[in-house]
C-alpha cells in the first residue's frame, strides 16, 4: 500500500542526513574566499536542498504533472519578475 | 480582466450565426497565451517614469505581443460570422458591439505599447478613452450580452426584446459619443485628472458630456428591462435561442442538480451544420 | 498519481463532503495548497527581487554588514529547521501508516522545533538591536528584518496550523483512510523550511 506515496521512515531520515551535510558543506565554504564564486556555490547547495526538499519531503517525485506545473510555474514567474526588474535597475 | 468577456463573446456568435465557431483551438490557446502575456508587460505602465530604456524597449516589445493572440480571437469570431445565418437578437448586438469597440480598444493600445507615441499620449485623455473601449466596450460589453444570452436560463423569464434594443440602441451611441471625442482631446494634448482645461477644448468635452448622458439613459433602460422581466416577464422556454450547449438542454431555470437524468453528449456543442437544436423555442 | 487514487478510492471514509468523492477531493486539496505556495512564492519573491537588486547596486554595504549576522546561529536554526521539516514528513508517513500515536508525537516535536528556531531568533534579533542594528540602519538591515520577520510570522503561523492537526490528532480525526489536512499543513510547513534554505545563504554566507 506504502507503494509510490513516499516511502518508509528511512528514506526520509536518509534525506535529512543529507540535508545536513549540505549544511555543514555551505557553511564550511562560506569560511574560503572564492570571491564571486562563494555566491554561486551558496545557491548552487541551497537549490540541492531545496530540490532535496521538494522531491522527497514535499512528495513532488510521486506526484503527476498537474502537481509539477503549479509546483514550476511559479519559479518560472519569479524569474520572469527578477529579470523584468533587472531590465530595468541594471540599464539605468 | 477581458478574458471572461471573450469566452461569452465565444459562445454567443456562434449561436447566433447557426456556424460552429471557427478554429476552436486557436481561441483556446490564444486565451492561454494573453494570460501569459499579461505577467510580462506590466512594465508599460511606467514608461515615463524613469525605467531604463532598455526595459523600456522590452516591455514595448512584450507589449506588442499581446496583440496577437487578441487578433487571432478577433479574425476568429469573424470567421464565424462569415456566411452564418446570422439573428440580431440582443445578446449578439452586444457581442457585435464587442467586437467593434474592442478593435478601436485594442488598436488604440498599440499606439500606447509604442515607446514613441506613449510619451506625447501619456496621461492625456487618450488613455481615458482607450481603457473605456477596452474595459467598458470590451469586459462591459460582454458581461452585457451574456446577462442578455443566459438571462432567460438564470432567471426562467424572457426580457423584453423590444427594450432590450432600445437599451443597447442608446448605449452604443452613448458610449461612442462620449469617449470617441476623447481620442481626439488626448491626441490634441488634454491631459487627464484635471479640473480644468483651456477653451479650445470646451465644445469636444461638451459632446463628451452629452454623450454620457445618453449612456446613462441607455443603461437606464437596460437596468429597467432587467427589473421588469425578473417580475412580468414572459416564462422562458427551455432553449429561446436554439443554443446547442448543455445548459439549454435542461429547464430555465435549472432544477436542483442541474439534470433531470444524465444528458448524454454525441457532439461538441458547435456543430450546428449537422445537427437539429435540441428543446422547442 | 493513479496509485494515489487506487489508494484512496478503496476507501470510502473520509469527511469529503457532498458528492465528490474522497480521491478527487485529496487531489483538490493538494492542488489548492500547491496554489497557496505559488503566491508564497511570489510573496517572497517580491523581496529576493529587492534583496538581489540592492545587492547589485550596493555590493560593499552587503560585505559590510553580512559579518555583523551570527553565521552558526543562523546554522543552528537551518538545523533546527530541516529537522522539523523531518519530524513532519515522518508525522504524514506515520498516519499513512494509521499511526496514531506516532503522529501525534511527531507533530509535537515539529512545533517543539519551530519554538526552538524562534526563540534563537528572538536571542539573534535582540543581539542586533543591542548593538543598535535595527530595520532603519541601512538597506541590508532593512532587507534582513523585513526578510527574517515575514519567515518567522510564517513559522509562527505554521506552528498554529500544526497546533490545530495536534488538537484534531487528539480527537482522533485522523486515520489511515483520512489525512488530508495533515499532508496538507505538512506541505505548507516544508515550504517554510525551503524558504529559509535560501535566505540562510543569501543573509548569512555570502557578503
Amino acid at each position: 500500500m506504502e507503494k509510490g506515496r513516499g516511502a518508509g521512515y528511512g528514506v526520509y531520515v536518509a534525506i535529512f542526513a543529507a540535508l545536513l551535510v549540505l549544511t555543514g558543506a555551505t557553511v564550511a565554504v562560506s569560511y574560503v574566499d572564492l570571491g564571486l564564486w562563494n555566491v554561486a556555490v551558496a545557491l548552487l547547495i541551497a537549490s540541492v536542498k531545496a530540490s532535496l526538499v521538494a522531491l522527497f519531503f514535499m512528495h513532488l517525485k510521486h506526484e503527476g504533472g498537474l502537481v509539477w506545473t503549479f509546483a514550476l510555474v511559479p519559479v518560472l514567474f519569479l524569474v520572469l519578475i527578477i529579470a523584468g526588474t533587472l531590465s530595468d535597475t541594471l540599464f539605468r | 480582466m477581458i478574458l471572461p468577456a471573450m469566452g461569452v463573446i465565444s459562445e454567443v456568435i456562434p449561436v447566433f450565426s447557426r456556424k460552429p465557431i471557427f478554429g476552436y483551438r486557436a481561441i483556446a490557446y490564444s486565451s492561454l497565451a494573453i494570460a501569459f502575456l499579461g505577467f510580462l508587460v506590466w512594465g508599460h505602465h511606467m514608461f515615463v517614469s524613469g525605467m531604463s530604456k532598455t526595459a523600456s524597449i522590452i516591455f514595448s516589445f512584450l507589449t506588442f505581443f499581446v496583440a496577437v493572440p487578441t487578433a487571432v480571437k478577433v479574425f476568429n469570431w469573424i470567421a464565424t460570422m462569415y456566411k452564418g445565418s446570422i439573428t440580431f437578437e440582443s445578446p449578439m448586438l452586444y457581442a457585435l458591439t464587442f467586437i467593434f469597440l474592442f478593435i478601436i480598444g485594442g488598436l488604440t493600445g498599440m499606439f500606447l505599447g509604442a515607446l514613441a507615441t506613449d510619451v506625447h499620449l501619456h496621461d492625456t485623455y487618450f488613455i481615458v478613452a482607450h481603457f473605456h473601449y477596452t474595459m467598458m466596450g470590451g469586459t462591459v460589453m460582454g458581461l452585457l450580452a451574456g446577462l442578455h444570452y443566459w438571462w432567460p436560463k438564470m432567471t426562467g423569464r424572457m426580457l423584453s426584446e423590444k427594450l432590450a434594443r432600445w437599451g443597447w440602441l442608446l448605449t452604443f451611441i452613448g458610449f461612442n459619443l462620449t469617449f470617441l471625442v476623447q481620442f481626439y482631446l488626448g491626441f490634441k494634448g488634454m491631459p487627464r485628472r484635471w479640473a480644468e482645461y483651456p477653451p479650445q477644448y470646451q465644445f469636444l468635452n461638451i459632446v463628451s458630456t452629452v454623450g454620457s448622458w445618453i449612456l446613462a439613459g441607455g443603461i437606464l433602460v437596460m437596468f429597467s428591462n432587467f427589473i421588469r422581466g425578473l417580475f412580468r416577464g414572459d416564462p422562458a422556454p427551455a432553449n429561446p435561442w436554439k443554443g446547442l450547449t448543455l445548459e439549454w438542454q435542461t429547464a430555465s431555470p435549472p432544477p436542483p442538480e442541474n439534470f433531470e437524468a444524465i444528458p448524454v453528449v454525441t457532439d461538441w456543442p458547435y456543430g450546428y451544420v449537422k445537427r437539429k437544436p435540441a428543446g422547442d423555442g | 498519481m493513479a496509485e494515489d487514487t487506487a489508494h484512496f478510492a478503496g476507501e470510502g471514509g473520509g469527511q469529503a463532503s457532498g458528492h465528490v468523492s474522497p480521491a478527487v477531493a485529496y487531489e483538490a486539496a493538494k492542488l489548492g495548497i500547491w496554489t497557496f505556495l505559488a503566491t508564497e512564492v511570489l510573496l517572497f519573491g517580491g523581496l529576493f527581487t529587492a534583496y538581489i537588486v540592492f545587492r547589485l547596486k550596493f555590493p560593499e554595504m552587503f560585505h559590510k554588514d553580512f559579518v555583523h549576522l551570527n553565521r552558526l546561529l543562523g546554522a543552528a536554526n537551518t538545523v533546527v529547521l530541516i529537522a522539523s521539516s523531518l519530524t513532519v514528513a515522518l508525522a504524514i508517513a506515520s498516519i499513512r501508516k494509521g499511526k496514531q500515536q506516532l503522529l501525534k508525537l511527531f507533530l509535537s516535536l515539529t512545533i517543539l522545533l519551530a519554538g526552538v528556531f524562534l526563540v534563537i531568533k528572538y536571542f539573534e534579533w535582540t543581539e542586533k538591536f543591542a548593538h543598535g542594528l535595527f530595520p532603519g540602519t541601512d538597506i541590508f538591515f532593512s532587507l534582513y528584518f523585513m526578510m527574517t520577520g515575514l519567515h518567522g510570522l510564517h513559522v509562527l503561523g505554521g506552528m498554529l496550523v500544526l497546533g490545530g492537526m495536534l488538537v484534531l490528532a487528539g480527537r482522533g480525526k485522523f486515520s489511515e483512510s483520512y489525512h488530508t489536512p495533515v499532508e496538507i499543513s505538512g506541505l505548507y510547513w516544508h515550504f517554510v523550511d525551503l524558504v529559509w534554505i535560501y535566505l540562510f545563504p543569501m543573509l548569512y554566507l555570502i557578503g
